[in-house]
């Protein structure tokens, strides 16, 4: 889940920049929300804002990471597979 | 323990292509030439993997100079293994700094990337026709999006790549500019690192968008870069996913043969071309299947398969009697991949599937337990 405070922002756009959804978007100069069904909870916009303007539940999209690491509770917080899409 | 998983999986098809072709084991003798082929080819697969570094191997101590990108035909050839296995195995490069070209530049273009192997030569076959760089970070294997995610992609792995080289031989100006894929953020601060004196660049989320990116500088950053999900990246995913399906498919049928071996009993092969059903059409249509939880489209193509069945059983192809056992068999299946199928899209996140886990992961394990209940019922009763 991600949350945004505009009134932390302070405007530098780096959230906007690193989103890979295009979820956020500058809006009178302060970030706002445009697309939150497209989050995917990657947490690049949280880690980049240093206004403490994002928040993101941060986490693995994915049935097997879910079932080790909070059903198996065996994992170490991570996606360990391979997937070969990214650059 | 999955390399353990595969290996008695091509250790049960020699053994049971064994007792079906050699030793007049009558039950097992009409799979015998397929088994032997199954068998094989994971078998070379397995000798070629070997081959090459795997995650998890420790790095003699590392070279200093910079290295030549090159890609020669044994590249593709483990590319493709690569590919095929990236669900299960993962291969790796040695992390450090590569060119590409006859000779080192200090002032091309830098890109940062993982060192998965199939990262670095699909970006290597992008780059190569230019003067350009890569900085390997040690993700023990893992791609750059996941790498991100886990935190082994970021500020301290990259730097930990940077401080092995001489600060001169990277860049002759103040600041030493980086080209940062974009799948990678998630685990890199920007700001962080321009106070290291580097001034990092957002570059393009595809290694397919290299080229013209580099073809026209100055290298801006990639604000506008956003995340397709189309027919290109889907069709990536579904050699791996394929496999995956089918690996799991044959231990069931394996199950079976054994079973047939001991007491007789049918050996259900349409199991086989369900899981390769499911696995094929979900990744290819899965924008136009109904429904937004990944977990309700894997029941709509179960539910398709099944009423392929029922078409069959009302023209006289499938036994009205095998319908009773593959019914939820097949339902099973499609809401198994859907929820394995999270983690290969790039469209799911954590609370989703999370949330999607919790409705749909009991259901299906009931329907796969009903299934198996009824398969033996029936033959027991025949």
């Amino acid at each position: 889940m991600i949350t945004v405070n505009p009134r932390a922002c302070t405007g530098c756009r780096d959230c906007v920049k690193v989103c890979p959804h295009a979820v956020l978007a500058m809006h009178h100069k302060k970030v706002a929300m445009v697309a939150e069904e497209r989050c995917i909870e990657c947490g690049a916009c949280q880690l980049n804002c240093h206004d403490g303007a994002i928040e993101v539940t941060k986490g693995t999209g994915c049935l097997l990471v879910i079932i080790r690491d909070d059903i198996l509770r065996r994992g170490d917080g991570g996606h360990t597979l391979a997937t070969p899409t990214g650059v | 323990m999955m390399a353990i998983l595969y290996r008695l999986l091509t250790a049960a098809l020699l053994a049971a292509c064994a007792a079906g072709l050699w030793f007049d084991v009558s039950s097992l003798a009409p799979y015998g030439l397929t088994l032997l082929a199954l068998g094989g080819l994971l078998l070379a697969n397995d000798a070629l993997s070997a081959t090459y570094y795997q995650s998890g191997t420790p790095w003699p101590q590392g070279s200093s100079e910079p290295q030549p990108l090159r890609i020669g035909w044994l590249d593709y050839i483990k590319a493709a293994i690569s590919w095929i296995d990236a669900f299960k195995r993962t291969y790796v490069v040695e992390p450090g700094l590569y060119y590409t070209g006859d000779r080192y530049d200090s002032g091309a273009p830098l890109l940062v990337t993982s060192n998965y192997r199939l990262t670095v030569f699909l970006v290597t076959r992008r780059v190569r026709t230019f003067n350009a760089r890569l900085l390997v970070v040690d993700t023990d294997g893992i791609n750059v999006w996941c790498a991100a995610g886990k935190g082994q992609f970021g500020n301290q792995a990259i730097l930990a790549q940077i401080q092995r080289y001489p600060r001169s031989l990277l860049t002759q100006e103040k600041w030493l500019r980086l080209i940062l894929p974009k799948f990678g953020l998630a685990g890199v601060d920007l700001r962080a690192m321009r106070e290291e004196r580097m001034r990092p660049i957002i570059g393009p989320l595809y290694a397919r968008d290299l080229p013209a990116y580099l073809a026209a500088p100055p290298l801006r950053d990639c604000d506008d870069d956003c995340v397709v999900f189309g027919l290109r990246m889907r069709t990536f995913s579904w050699l791996p996913g394929l496999k995956q399906m089918v690996g799991y498919s044959l231990l069931l049928v394996i199950f079976f043969m054994l079973a047939q071996w001991l007491w007789g009993s049918s050996v259900p092969l349409g199991l086989l071309a369900i899981s390769v059903f499911v696995a094929t059409a979900y990744p290819l249509l899965f924008p136009w299947i109904p429904g937004d939880r990944f977990a309700v489209k894997g029941l709509w193509l179960g539910a398709i398969a099944a009423a392929g069945l029922g078409l069959g059983a009302a023209a006289g192809l499938v036994a009205a009697a095998d319908l009773v056992a593959s019914i939820p068999f097949t339902l099973a299946t499609g809401l198994f991949f859907g929820l394995a199928y999270t983690g290969n899209s790039a469209v799911s996140n954590y609370t989703r599937v999370r949330k999607e886990t919790a409705q749909f992961l009991v259901p299906d394990a009931a329907l796969f337990a009903v299934s198996l209940l009824a398969f033996v019922v029936m033959e027991l009763k025949a």
